[in-house]
């Protein structure tokens, strides 16, 4: 038993002493493998970072391999293995790093090392160590927010980032880029992977990319993306003042962000020194010069940022750089009229360098006169051959002349010349006007440019001196700027001579000579055609000494004060071309040309006239039309005034409308905007302002219209005027008419003359009954209101008399009844109601006519029915009996005078009078005489139908 | 011995003018106010707080500089901090105490905007962060004078509420969180503004205290010095700041 208690403990302790042994006998085999591996990380970088020592090397250095392997999540996952090769030192600390394109963060890495001898130096030593153990790296602690890596990663645009989100096993989880939707690859069951290639630039605050479920935001992350970083151009440096260096560059695209660590930085080395600067802007440094200015000068100039680097070199010796700085202390001496000094100064180089100056003239019109100087400090340059008053700018640089670099900034100075006399006569024209005995002289003259005048012209003089008397002079200052003035002179020949003067001095005298019989020529004008640039004016060349042509017109003609412009030809000139911005198309100009002679007399010699463009013409004639006839009629515009029309009148246009369907010779049918058609006639001379259009149409429409037309086309179409012809026999009728007429008169006048004869012959007097012998008979034996009946009171009846007895008689004027107003109204039944014996007289009577029964003026008989009963039956309204009677009493009494009645009958009525009202005809007078008539008219069928038949056999009661 | 008086001397001179401009400065201060009666006052805080709690004056220029106006950021940006006093708690102070309160919580607010300035819009120069500081001390200046014309002493003044300036912000170490951070704070600060209207708007025409009185009818013109929003594109919702 204490055998097998004491055996465990014995095999113990010597297992343990044989691994001991083991382990130092390895330990002598494994002196070169990696020991103290440690691994760190950077996240910003996405790096790790191996750390480790290679113990006891037997020699002093040696070439060894280390394979490495990296795993992700566990161990068996080997995601990358390589070797490292480098000769190892004793006692060194060696490093290795490896970039991981997945944030570290996502995941757990694992690592691990071995070595292996590979020194040719040393074959003996040829060994491979086993794997150490694996080292592991947390990057992110688990459960901790934030869950989207990378954290603020900083990229260059175009570059590729992975991301990685700890979803925490959310679902329906997405993420964006900014606001586009990227989609990502599971690596485990929490974890996703988004790959974004070419990263583009966004802004500078950086490109957001962030994860959430639905809205639910989960995390988000910013990718900082910068441009890339671009070399410097263009750099170089130079000396102003031979003591610093000022160096330039273009910086190139700006790659700063809105993120602490991307500043683009620019840093200066001088390789000969060694010095180096980090210069404060991105587009220019400073360098102090302490060497010789022949030394050389080697710079790189390096810019960089986080991400990357970039350099440019430059070698140099600074005296090869001198860049003068402006010229300083430009000054003018000695400034003329014609000539100036100007002098200045180059600061700070002092005497060490020979320099090159430029020099500039320029005038108001920038012609340039340019001149090179040599100098060492001071400059002084001589200009020679100026204008007058006038002023320059003078532009002055420098350079080095020997080692040219660069000129020094150009410095600019105004020089302005000393005022001289005028130098030329002025230009001088004029118009004479004459009128009672004057010459009234426009003067004109044309301001002396720039070049001429040499100062401000102040004033002008004039004087005017009279050629046959040459005491009497007149002399005129006109100030400045005036360009004319007005003289009166007499009609004797004056010369006038004109000056202009300035601060200085005068200028030669203009002479110009007004003969006495200026301004009365007559010279024929000859129409010419323009162009849209101007005129050619020609003329005969005239005979005798010219010294010049004068072309003048006006330039504004429309306007009062027509702006005359004038231009001096030579002698032996004879056409010009007169061109002006102020000519416009549809205006007549006139053009005068005189010649000049020695005398300095002007003649005029011709006159043309036209248009720079002919238009259309603006309105077309008024016309009227005259002798119209029924064939023919004549049109005219008399009154149309060509002169104010935009061209010459070439013509017009007369345009016909009628029925007609063929046009007579000589005018062409012609569509009108309207569909219709007229023959349209065309009148070549412009003079011609009458037409005759005949061959037309008795009572026939025509319609007419007449228009002018230009070299440029025709005016606008007048409105059509209508002429309607008159009838063809019109006159003879009046032929006719008027002898007839005069035949009338002259029987109506025969008529008149004989009335008389006439009168009696075809229709005697009616016999006035008041005139009757029986009147005065009633009158003395009876009621003296007994009247005669008036004519018209009565109806024409016929009746027939025949002879009764007297008892007969008295029944009939007994059966009588008062006639009261109701009972007017029925004056049928009255009538009916009567029948009256008739009386033996049987008469055709031509004064009684029916329509005086049917006016009623016969009917009334307002007193008792003592009347008649035939007087009753022609009672009508009662409203008209008072003045029907009354008229009728009227005109019985003034349109038959009794003396003239000598008929020798007796009316069968007495009719009422009217100024008896109340008196009835009771008794009327019984006829003396029976005589037999004959009727004549017609019963109307209304009032004959009541009449009985016995009446009209009934006697009356005369 | 006679170094030892000059600068005895000195001292009490220094000390002398010193306590003499702070006293000059703040009879300067009150001169300020002097011309400023209640009415006007109460209707240039309400303008400018009305002015202020307008969120197109900072809050979505700051969105647009840093492009957090997508739908999902923007919704985000809204939720507002919680940091600042609520209106129910402002309701319930006294006048100097909510002033206080007010001028305290913008001390905060201007402390918060020099972080966001120098963290995150340092490439930019956002002028309605300019424009916000002025409103931020023109309203102070106006709260300043309000306080020396509230005058009755029967009101107790109670600590004031705590705010941003009790814990100054700080952002995020990453910056997108900094970036939501700086939103949700500007959030905050709008609508706090929003809530001091709402104060000002019950206060009465009275400088003397009475809580039940009805919404003061001040005219809400903006005051003369306050900076008008004038870049101002859409607002978001009110409901949205809630």
């Amino acid at each position: 038993m204490a055998f097998f208690a004491v055996f465990p403990a014995v095999f113990f302790l010597a297992l343990l002493s044989w691994r001991t042994c083991q382990s130092e006998v390895l330990a002598e085999h494994l002196p070169l493998t990696p020991e103290s591996l440690s691994v760190s990380f950077s996240s910003s970088l996405q790096r790790l970072d191996l750390q480790w020592t290679v113990h006891k090397l037997p020699y002093q250095e040696l070439q060894m391999v280390f394979p490495i392997e990296i795993s992700r999540t566990e161990t068996s996952k080997v995601i990358w293995m390589g070797n490292y090769s480098t000769i190892v030192k004793r006692n060194q600390v060696l490093h290795w790093s490896w970039e991981s394109e997945l944030p570290l963060e996502c995941a757990t890495h694992f690592v691990r090392i071995k070595s292996i001898v590979n020194d040719a130096r040393f074959p003996e030593l040829s060994f491979e160590s086993n794997w150490s153990s694996w080292e592991e790296v947390h990057a992110h602690t688990p459960g901790q927010k934030p869950l989207l890596f990378p954290k603020d990663k900083l990229v260059e645009e175009g570059a590729n980032v992975t991301f990685c989100f700890n979803s925490g096993r959310k679902h329906g989880m997405s993420c964006y880029l900014e606001e586009e939707l990227i989609h990502g690859e599971q690596l485990d069951s929490n974890i996703f992977t988004f790959k974004l290639t070419n990263v583009p630039f966004i802004r500078q605050e950086g490109t957001h990319v962030y994860c959430g479920v639905n809205y639910d935001l989960l995390d988000g992350t910013v990718l900082f993306v910068s441009k890339v970083l671009e070399e410097p151009k263009n750099f170089s440096c130079e000396t102003q003042d031979l003591k610093t260096l000022n160096c330039t560059w273009d910086p190139g695209v700006d790659t700063s962000l809105s993120y602490d660590r991307q500043q683009q930085n620019y840093i200066l080395f001088e390789s000969f020194s060694g010095k180096e600067k980090y210069c404060e802007h991105n587009k220019w440094c400073t360098w102090e010069i302490s060497q010789d200015l022949e030394a050389t000068y080697n710079f790189t100039l390096t810019a960089e940022n986080y991400l990357r680097k970039r350099s440019v070199n430059s070698a140099f010796k600074p005296i090869d750089r001198v860049h003068p700085k402006a010229p300083e202390s430009v000054q003018f001496e000695n400034v003329g009229a014609t000539s100036a000094v100007v002098t200045w100064k180059i600061p700070v180089l002092g005497n060490y360098f020979t320099l090159l100056c430029q020099i500039e003239l320029h005038d108001k019109e920038d012609v340039r006169r340019e001149h090179n100087v040599s100098i060492k400090v001071n400059g002084e340059f001589l200009f020679s051959e100026l204008e007058p008053d006038t002023e320059y700018v003078v532009h002055i640089r420098c350079a080095n002349s020997k080692r040219f670099w660069k000129w020094s900034e150009w410095v600019t100075h105004t020089l302005v010349t000393a005022q001289a006399a005028p130098s030329k006569a002025l230009d001088v024209w004029r118009i004479v006007k004459s009128s009672k005995g004057f010459h009234n002289v426009t003067l004109f003259w044309k301001p002396l440019s720039k070049s001429h005048a040499n100062g401000k012209i102040l004033f002008y003089n004039i004087a005017a001196k009279n050629l046959d008397n040459e005491s009497e002079l007149k002399l005129l200052r006109i100030p400045a700027p005036a360009n004319g003035t007005e003289l009166t002179l007499d009609q004797g020949s004056y010369q006038i001579q004109v000056t202009a003067n300035n601060s200085v001095g005068t200028s030669p005298a203009s002479e110009i000579v007004i003969a006495a019989d200026s301004g009365n020529e007559e010279v024929e004008e000859e129409k010419i055609n323009g162009t849209n640039d101007g005129f050619l004016i020609s003329w005969k060349p005239q005979s005798g000494e010219v010294t010049s042509y004068i072309v003048e017109w006006c330039e504004h003609p429309q306007n009062l004060h027509c702006d005359l412009q004038w231009k001096n030809l030579g002698p032996n000139t004879t056409e010009t071309f007169i061109s002006s911005e102020a000519f416009t198309p549809g205006i007549r100009y006139s053009f005068r040309i005189y010649k000049l002679s020695t005398e300095k007399t002007a003649y005029l010699v011709e006159k043309k006239t036209g248009y720079s463009q002919e238009l259309a013409p603006l309105d077309s004639p008024q016309v009227a039309v005259k002798n119209l006839t029924s064939h023919s009629f004549t049109l005219s515009w008399e009154d149309y005034d060509t002169e104010r029309q935009p061209g010459f009148i070439r013509g017009y246009y007369v345009c016909l409308k009628s029925n007609a369907t063929h046009c007579h010779p000589g005018s062409v049918k012609e569509s009108l905007p309207d569909k219709s058609t007229c023959c349209k006639h065309d009148i070549s001379d412009p003079k011609q302002k009458t037409f005759l259009v005949k061959d037309l149409q008795p009572e026939s429409f025509y319609e007419f219209s007449v228009s002018s037309y230009t070299s440029a086309g025709e005016g606008p179409n007048g409105t059509f005027t209508k002429v309607t012809t008159p009838e063809g026999r019109s006159h003879m009728l009046i032929y006719v008419v008027l002898p007839m007429t005069l035949c009338v008169l002259l029987i109506a006048i025969t008529c008149y003359w004989k009335s008389q004869w006439v009168k009696e012959k075809c229709y005697p007097d009616i016999p006035d009954p008041y005139k009757s012998s029986i009147l005065s008979l009633i009158k003395s034996k009876e009621n003296p209101r007994i009247t005669i009946m008036n004519v018209k009171d009565c109806i024409p009846d016929a009746i027939e008399v025949i002879n009764k007895s007297e008892g007969t008689k008295a029944g009939c004027m007994g059966t009588l009844k008062p006639l009261t107003g109701s009972e007017s109204s029925k004056p049928a039944n009255n009538y009916q109601d009567f029948p009256c014996p008739a009386a033996c007289i049987s008469f055709e009577n031509l004064t009684y006519n029916e329509s005086a029964c049917d006016s009623g003026s016969c009917a009334y008989i307002p007193g008792p029915a003592t009347a008649l009963p035939c007087q009753l039956g022609l009672l009508a309204s009662p409203d008209n009996l008072p003045n029907t009677a009354e008229d009728a009493h009227t005109n019985f009494q003034g349109d038959i005078p009794a003396g003239e009645i000598s008929l020798n009958y007796v009316a069968q009525l007495a009719s009422p009078m009217s100024g008896d009202k109340d008196g009835l005809l009771i008794n009327p007078p019984a006829p003396e005489l029976c005589s037999e008539y004959k009727m004549q008219m017609a019963v109307p069928s209304h009032l004959s139908s009541p009449v009985p038949s016995e009446m009209a056999a009934s006697p009356e009661p005369f | 011995m006679r170094t030892p008086l000059i600068w005895r001397t000195l001292f009490s001179l220094v000390l002398g003018l010193l306590l003499l401009s702070l006293a000059v400065e703040a009879a300067v201060a009150m001169r300020r106010c002097s011309g400023s009666s209640y009415m006007q006052l109460l209707g240039q805080l309400q303008s400018l707080a009305h002015l202020m709690k307008d969120t197109s004056c900072l809050l979505q220029p700051y969105m647009r500089a840093q492009g957090l106006n997508t739908p999902v950021l923007r919704g985000y940006c809204t939720e507002c901090s919680k940091a600042f006093p609520s209106e129910e708690a402002l309701g319930a102070l006294s006048r100097r105490g909510f002033l206080q309160t007010v001028s305290d919580t913008l001390d905060g607010v201007l402390q918060g905007l020099a972080t966001l300035q120098q963290r995150l819009l340092k490439a930019k120069d956002l002028p309605e962060l300019h424009d916000t500081r002025q409103n931020i001390q023109g309203m102070k200046n106006n709260i300043y004078c309000m306080s020396e014309l509230l005058t009755d002493d029967s009101e107790t003044t109670e600590a004031p509420l705590p705010g941003p300036e009790a814990t100054p912000m700080t952002l995020a170490q990453y910056t997108f969180q900094a970036k939501v951070e700086g939103c949700q704070f500007l959030c905050g600060y709008h609508h706090f503004m929003g809530s001091v209207e709402q104060i000002f708007g019950k206060w009465g025409d009275s400088p003397s205290r009475n809580r039940r009185e009805s919404p003061s009818q001040a005219p809400h013109r903006v005051a003369h010095r306050a900076r008008p929003c004038s870049r101002t594109k859409r607002p978001v919702p009110r409901e949205k700041l809630s």
